[in-house]
């Protein structure tokens, strides 16, 4: 009994081979391999300080996957300082511990390749903890001297999960099994169409393109498209490497293999070969389009089975719920209890989103009201911090030693620190004790707070205006496609790179806005919708309609022109150097850029972009906003759509044209004029205008002299009716 | 014919529709400009507004002096920003938290409301001054009207009414057609049968004096029986015995200029309608601000604003009102509303206000015609502001002219401007007390950051200043017109609030003049004034406690604490006005530059060079390579008042080389009368000293005003708070002394008795006592009787 305790002792307190070289970590996550900064909201390293520091992962498991074998490959790099007798690296998985690591300052760098345990390890997130307890003496000492600390590599650190698909059908009811976000590699989903496309068709693609990534909630989802064959569904399905929708011609079944016979089930799922869902959408185009919206829902369940024919779908288009004007509690807002902290550090977050066409002209305040109680023996440092989307905003100190409880306690938080779109309101707490330092027995268990759910948040009144053309605008809210009730698709071209890059970008704008977007038309080449809807634009700059009443303004100045030649690529005009024109665009970028003054040049022939693309926005002359995703050769449009859909690219976007190669050659400018888009009156477009544009303030002098000028007469008037004849002094 | 027609008629036409036209272009500016006043904004918006703005202003400073166009379009720009303040103030700013902060909160909003205000009206008022030459009188002297110069007085002391009566008939008019009286109203039947024996003796007394004084100099004697209504009392009562065609109102010590009827009568002749011509208050003497501070002639006197620019104004608005003096009044005018109307105590606005609504016509004449004297002390200052403000409150409580009937929209503006000004002590004491608010008790008194506080609050006070310097720069230094409400708040105050509780309690209360005192000495007024400074130090301590310990408000404590400093500055100033500088003398002396000539004995002459004079003397300057003549001196000069040669006996007071002092030695009324010409009867001398204050305080600019005044304000008060200190330490060292004197007083209070005679007793005047000196015992607590033993 004793070797086999002391033998599984070793297997769970040594890590293999300490100092053994790991594996290289993925360069990008798979759906067997991820760093672990693929697991944090942002890449830093995980830092643990203190005599005792903690610092928790939630690492998903997908759906409908049986794991196999998971291995955490841990790098990281300990204090000099340390006790190695005293100090420890403890993993938990789900708070069992799975391995233990001494902190031995002679040997500071660790790597260690812990087998953690799969059993029970269903789908869901699960808890990766790094727990530590670390000290520099025998003695007592000091918990937070700087000494302590102990530092995970999140990049260099790795998991390993291998797996087989559970042998259990996939059905409609759980959606989350076909569009699954807990999936560590990047998600893509294959759009599979029978026949030609017709604008019911790429209409239709959107359509499920932009429920799949719904579903992945904010995981980037590349679309790729592909035109198959009935004969070609068998190899279809062997070679499936992710899930795949296939959308059949509206009015004619699809069969797929093994089928006997055609059935009436408008929405299917299936098993490929390679274990992927492939989900069957057929019927009336109206019927299919039922289908995929039903899928859409994710509160109303819909039956365990493998198909279903969907009859109606009564269910509003609508965005993510808003903050509106007035108070609203926490609770109403996500948090369904009151917040207790115990210890000394602790944070939540709560997410809220405000709406697209959000301004108001004065610095007005979002007010907070809380209702909170901490509890007694607090250093009067101990702090209650309130940031806004990371950034500090106010504070409320907990500097009364007895402690006390705050009823409607006003914190005002500047407008400005909040954004269009989604916000996070992050409140992080720090309870010191009141008495610390060395050899004093310290325990943060008595350190209590409470911020209860019934605390307010209220939003001033604000005007619905917005300025548009703005990436930026567009990529948090999708404004002003989640807006307008008629939001247009054009199509260059109808082979499949086109047609992928429209249904990403569609995709990724509907999981700003948080729901389906109203997509009413798409034109597949040709000329453009009537005037009545804005447009998004999809196709190479040849292939731009002839009835584009006003070409972006990247196309108008025979100057910039030359600023979207690709400096990488050699080109007819000479070399980059020779393009001073590309340094004089880049200087109207954002960030700002030294401009070099050059000789104006027109340049008439492509290539224009190279190998980027540009997504551009403009007002044209009838008022519509035209979103325009362009490449030279579309055979680019699934790499650079994959660049922009990440987080990298896509929290990049702003001002008008956005152009970029990939993560590291990107460049946001502004280069055309702006127009105003809300329901404000005419005041606040004026408040609008004039405080985005202050040399407006110009005119106050043609008021004030006008004013003074008539005045004068008036007085002058006055002189003469009442003080005629009289004599006055020099 | 039909051509010549057109060519007519298009000028015509032109002029018609830019008539009809131009009331509805101004209304669409004035929206126009309203609009921009409240377009909310960003804060970066603002800021580049107020950077041009400003940049605007500061650029028209000089040819908005000179260009009516200019001006207008200067203050119509700051008045944006201050309006674009006042909005923003009101909207983004008034938050309510708990109580006490909002209390403090809204009390400092309505005292900026009503700074607001205060300044849109002045600029209202000050938009066109008037500045007039007044008609001529005919050469046919037989249609000059009748005149009677009205000089009532209460206790002033015979010399100065003298000097005052003596100028009075020094005035240039047609022989016969002008009658001086002297109202007397110390002496009346009531005074003289005062139950108080030696009251009434002193009434009759002062009869006497002054009808001897009066059958002296040739004008008549006036009094009543009973003391009623004060001075509106006496003058009404005058009115039945008088019967002149207009009336002059002179108070004892504003005496006149030779000049004074000839250059205001001719302006009755040219209009029927016209019930008041009214002069400047033009003082040879120092306020006691100008006078404890020492920068008397440095800077421009306080009344200057109100005469020199603010008259001006609302003589253009047909709102100039009488001012109790220097003031010639149409006797037809005043039978028509009985008299000088006395419900309130400042009548003299009370019968201009009741004239105004009937329809007759006031003027304002800038030249000064009198000189008269200021109070000496603070609290002969505080009396005076004290009736004011209470004057003018009972008169927008009891006249409101906003509703009176009679009067036109901007007359009642007018009036409303000089009325409502007299408000000023709530919203200073605000102003002094609300910074303590946030830096001692951390009330949320103004929710703003320093962003705001940059973009909105500072560009509108350097609007408010820039603008106060283009209205009243000539007339006014920057900053003085803070220091003079901050000496008259407290008190005013005070009587502000007896007239709310009851506007109809407030009594006359005679200004003292001509006060002298030997010594320097810290006026018992001011008490309060020690409170608010130390107050100010503790805030700004606790401020700068604040501004270390709590970095989340240090915004607001920088802000705070600079407007405390400011306070304490400006505290300073008053507490060194406060500083009582000794007064020797009861008749000041006026600077003057003119060329005369000393001769003595043997026809030996001496050309000298007036350098000041008075009624009662002169210091000359002469080259002192020169001797002095010998024998008994004579000054020989050609006045201007009268423009003739005269011949004065001088006797030699003191002597310096290059300087001498000289006192007049009149034999005769009529060398009296050449005295008081040669001091005080030339108008052209006033007219220059004003101009010349004038320009000079136009050269001193905003910030350099602020300096000078931070720099006398110090001086003062350290001079003061180095008495107190004195006077503690004395109190602290003397206290056994006391004791002992205390006991000493008990013996000698028996011995009054007729305990004891140990040594007779003698009354000596409090002024001749060295108060350090403790062997002195007081009985009595009267300042004025000290029983002293030999």
């Amino acid at each position: 009994m004793k070797p086999c305790l002391i033998a599984g002792l070793l297997a769970l307190c040594l890590s293999l081979p300490l100092g053994a070289a790991l594996p290289p970590p993925p360069s990008e996550p798979t759906d067997t391999a991820a760093a672990l900064q693929h697991f944090m909201p942002a890449p830093t390293p995980i830092d643990l300080r203190g005599a005792h520091a903690r610092a928790e992962l939630a690492i998903p498991v997908a759906a409908g996957i049986e794991p196999q074998r998971l291995t955490l490959y841990l790098a990281a790099a300990n204090s000099v300082a340390l006790r190695p007798n005293r100090s420890v690296l403890r993993v938990l998985l789900d708070d069992v511990l799975v391995a233990q690591i001494p902190l031995d300052p002679r040997r500071p760098r660790i790597e260690a390749e812990i087998e953690l345990p799969v059993q029970g390890l269903e789908a869901g997130y699960h808890r990766l903890v790094f727990d530590v307890a670390q000290h520099y003496t025998e003695d007592c000492e000091d918990p937070h001297a700087p000494e302590l600390w102990t530092q995970i590599d999140t990049r260099r650190s790795w998991l390993a999960l291998q797996w087989r698909w559970r042998d259990e059908p996939y059905t409609v009811a759980v959606p989350e099994r076909l569009f699954d976000p807990k999936r560590w590699g990047v998600h893509r989903l294959t759009i599979a169409t029978l026949g030609e496309m017709t604008p019911e068709l790429a209409r239709l693609g959107a359509l499920a393109s932009q429920v799949a990534a719904l579903h992945l909630r904010y995981r980037p989802l590349q679309v790729l498209h592909r035109r198959v064959q009935a004969e070609e569904l068998q190899t279809l399905m062997q070679l499936a490497e992710g899930p795949i929708v296939l959308l059949a011609p509206p009015g004619r079944p699809v069969v797929l293999p093994g089928q006997a016979a055609p059935d009436a089930a408008t929405l299917s799922v299936h098993r490929t070969n390679t274990g992927w869902p492939l989900l069957r959408v057929q019927g009336t185009t109206t019927e299919m389009e039922r289908a995929l919206r039903a899928l859409q829902l994710t509160r109303t369940p819909l039956p365990e089975r493998t198909q279903v024919h969907v009859l109606a779908v009564d269910a509003p288009v609508g965005s993510r719920r808003t903050l509106e004007t007035g108070p609203v509690s926490l609770r109403e807002l996500g948090w369904t209890h009151d917040w207790a902290v115990r210890g000394m550090y602790a944070s939540r977050k709560l997410e809220f989103r405000l709406p697209a066409d959000f301004y108001t002209p004065r610095t007005d305040f979002l007010t907070l009201r809380l209702n909170l109680a901490y509890g007694a023996g607090l250093r009067a440092d101990s702090v209650l911090n309130v940031l806004v989307n990371g950034r500090f905003a106010q504070a409320v100190a907990l500097d009364q030693r007895g402690g006390a409880r705050y009823e409607d306690y006003q914190v005002r938080i500047p407008l400005e620190l909040l954004q269009p779109g989604d916000n996070t309101l992050e409140f992080a707490v720090s309870l010191v004790p009141a008495e610390g330092g060395r050899c004093l027995i310290q325990s943060a268990e008595g350190l209590r707070l409470t911020l209860r759910a019934d605390s307010t948040l209220r939003l001033p009144s604000y005007a619905p205006v917005a300025a548009v053309p703005d990436l930026r605008l567009l990529a948090r809210t999708a404004y002003p496609y989640a807006q307008t009730s008629g939001t247009r698709l054009w199509l260059g071209d109808t082979n499949s790179s086109t047609l992928g890059a429209a249904w990403t970008l569609l995709a990724r704008l509907a999981q700003a806005k948080g729901d389906l977007l109203p997509l009413t038309q798409v034109v597949l080449s040709g000329r453009l919708p009537p005037a009545d809807a804005d447009i998004i634009l999809v196709g190479a700059p040849h292939q731009l309609p002839s009835d584009l009443n006003s070409l972006p303004p990247v196309l108008n100045k025979g100057r910039i022109l030359h600023a979207l030649a690709d400096t990488s690529a050699e080109s007819g005009f000479g070399s980059v150097q020779g393009w001073v024109a590309w340094f004089n665009w880049l200087a109207r970028g954002l960030p700002a850029v030294q401009a070099h003054p050059y000789p104006a040049r027109v340049g008439v022939d492509p290539p224009l972009l190279g190998q980027q693309a540009a997504l551009l926005q403009w007002v044209d002359e009838q008022g519509r906003l035209l979103t325009w995703l362009t490449v030279e050769d579309e055979a680019l449009y699934a790499e650079r759509m994959r660049e922009l859909i990440g987080a990298g690219l896509w929290g990049r976007l702003r001002g008008d044209l956005f152009v970029w190669r990939d993560a590291d050659t990107a460049h946001a400018s502004r280069v055309g004029a702006t127009a105003l888009r809300g329901r404000a009156g005419m005041w606040m477009r004026l408040s609008y205008v004039f405080s985005h544009r202050p040399v407006l303030w110009v005119l106050v002098g043609l008021v004030v002299v006008a004013l003074a000028w008539s005045t004068h007469r008036l007085l002058l008037r006055f002189k003469a009716r009442h003080h005629a004849g009289i004599r006055e002094e020099d | 014919m039909t051509l010549a027609c057109l060519r007519n008629f298009g000028p015509r036409l032109r002029t018609a529709a830019s008539a009809c036209l131009l009331p509805w272009l101004w209304a669409a500016a004035c929206l126009g400009w309203l609009a921009l006043a409240s377009l909310p904004v960003d804060i970066h918006s603002q800021g580049w507004l107020a950077v041009g703005a400003l940049t605007v202003l500061f650029t028209l400073r000089s040819p908005a002096r000179k260009r009516p166009m200019w001006r207008l379009t200067f203050l119509v720009l700051a008045g944006l920003l201050t309006a674009r303040y006042l909005y923003w103030r009101a909207t983004e700013t008034l938050v309510v938290t708990d109580p006490f902060s909002t209390l403090a909160m809204l009390a400092l909003f309505l005292a900026e409301l009503y700074a607001v205000a205060i300044f849109f009206l002045g600029i209202f008022v000050n938009v066109m001054p008037l500045h007039r030459v007044l008609p001529t009188l005919p050469a046919d002297r037989t249609r000059w009207p009748t005149v009677d110069v009205l000089i009532p007085t209460y206790d002033e002391d015979p010399e100065l009414l003298q000097t005052t009566l003596i100028a009075a008939l020094n005035m240039r008019y047609a022989p016969g057609r002008m009658q001086v009286y002297l109202l007397d109203d110390g002496g009346t039947d009531q005074k003289c049968n005062d139950p108080d024996p030696i009251k009434a003796m002193a009434a009759r007394l002062r009869r006497e004096q002054l009808q001897a004084l009066c059958a002296r100099v040739g004008a008549h004697y006036l009094t009543r029986a009973r003391n009623v209504h004060a001075k509106a009392g006496n003058l009404n009562a005058a009115l039945a015995h008088i019967d002149g065609e207009l009336i002059v109102v002179l108070d004892a010590d504003h005496v006149p200029t030779a000049d004074f009827l000839a250059r205001t009568v001719g302006a009755f002749l040219a209009d029927e309608r016209l019930f008041l011509v009214q002069t400047p208050h033009f003082f040879v003497n120092a306020d006691p601000a100008e006078h404890n501070l020492r920068i008397f002639g440095r800077m421009p006197p306080e009344n200057d604003m109100f005469y020199g620019a603010i008259q001006h104004g609302l003589d253009f608005w047909q709102s100039s009102f009488f001012c109790g003096s220097a003031a010639v009044l149409r006797r037809k005018a005043l039978d028509e509303v009985g008299g000088f109307t006395g419900e309130t105590i400042t009548e003299d606005a009370e019968t201009a206000l009741e004239l105004h609504s009937r329809g007759w016509r006031s003027l304002y004449y800038g030249r000064p015609l009198i000189s008269g004297l200021q109070p000496e002390t603070y609290a002969g200052f505080i009396t005076q502001r004290v009736r004011w403000a209470q004057g003018m409150l009972q008169l927008l409580l009891l006249k409101n002219p906003l509703r009176r009937p009679g009067l036109k929209p901007w007359q009642r503006l007018g009036y409303l401007n000089s009325s409502a000004f007299w408000l000023f002590p709530y919203a200073r004491l605000v102003f002094l007390l609300v910074p303590s608010a946030w830096l001692i008790f951390g009330l949320q008194i103004y929710h703003a950051n320093l962003a705001q506080f940059a973009a909105y609050t500072l560009p509108h006070l350097a609007a408010v200043v820039l603008a106060g310097h283009l209205l009243y720069g000539r007339v006014r230094w920057s900053f003085v017109s803070e220091l003079y409400e901050m000496l008259q708040s407290f008190y005013c105050l005070r009587g502000l609030n007896q007239v709310l509780r009851n506007p109809r309690a407030p009594r006359f209360k005679v200004t003292p003049k001509g006060e002298v005192h030997y010594r320097d000495y810290v006026s018992s007024l001011a008490k309060p004034f020690y409170l608010i400074y130390t107050l100010a130090w503790v805030s700004i301590a606790w401020g700068i406690w604040r501004w270390l310990e709590q970095p989340l408000t240090r915004e607001v404590t920088a802000i705070t604490l600079g407007w405390e400093v400011f306070n304490l500055l400006l505290l300073h100033g008053v507490l060194g006005a406060m500083y009582e500088r000794r007064q020797r003398r009861g008749a000041p002396r006026v600077g003057v530059r003119e060329a005369a000539r000393l001769t003595g004995a043997f026809g030996t002459a001496l050309e000298v060079r007036i350098v000041d004079v008075s009624a009662s003397g002169l210091q000359l300057a002469y080259d002192p390579a020169q001797s002095l003549p010998d024998g008994p001196l004579h000054l020989e000069l050609t006045p201007a008042a009268l423009g003739r040669p005269v011949h004065l006996p001088v006797i030699r007071v003191w002597h310096r080389p290059g300087a001498l002092g000289l006192k007049f030695a009149p034999k005769g009324l009529e060398q009296q009368r050449e005295i008081v010409a040669l001091a005080y009867g030339d108008s052209q001398r006033w007219l220059q000293i004003q101009n010349a204050r004038r320009d000079e305080a136009e050269r001193v600019g905003v910030l350099r005003a602020f300096f000078l005044l931070v720099g006398v304000g110090a001086r003062g008060a350290f001079h003061h708070l180095l008495a107190l200190l004195s006077e503690l330490i004395i109190w602290l060292t003397r206290r056994d002394t006391r004791a002992k004197a205390r006991a000493s007083a008990k013996v000698q209070a028996n011995w009054l008795k007729g305990a004891d005679h140990t040594a007779p007793a003698k009354l000596v005047p409090s002024d001749h006592l060295d108060v350090q000196d403790a062997s002195v015992p007081t009985l009595t607590n009267n300042p004025l009787v000290v029983v002293e033993t030999t």
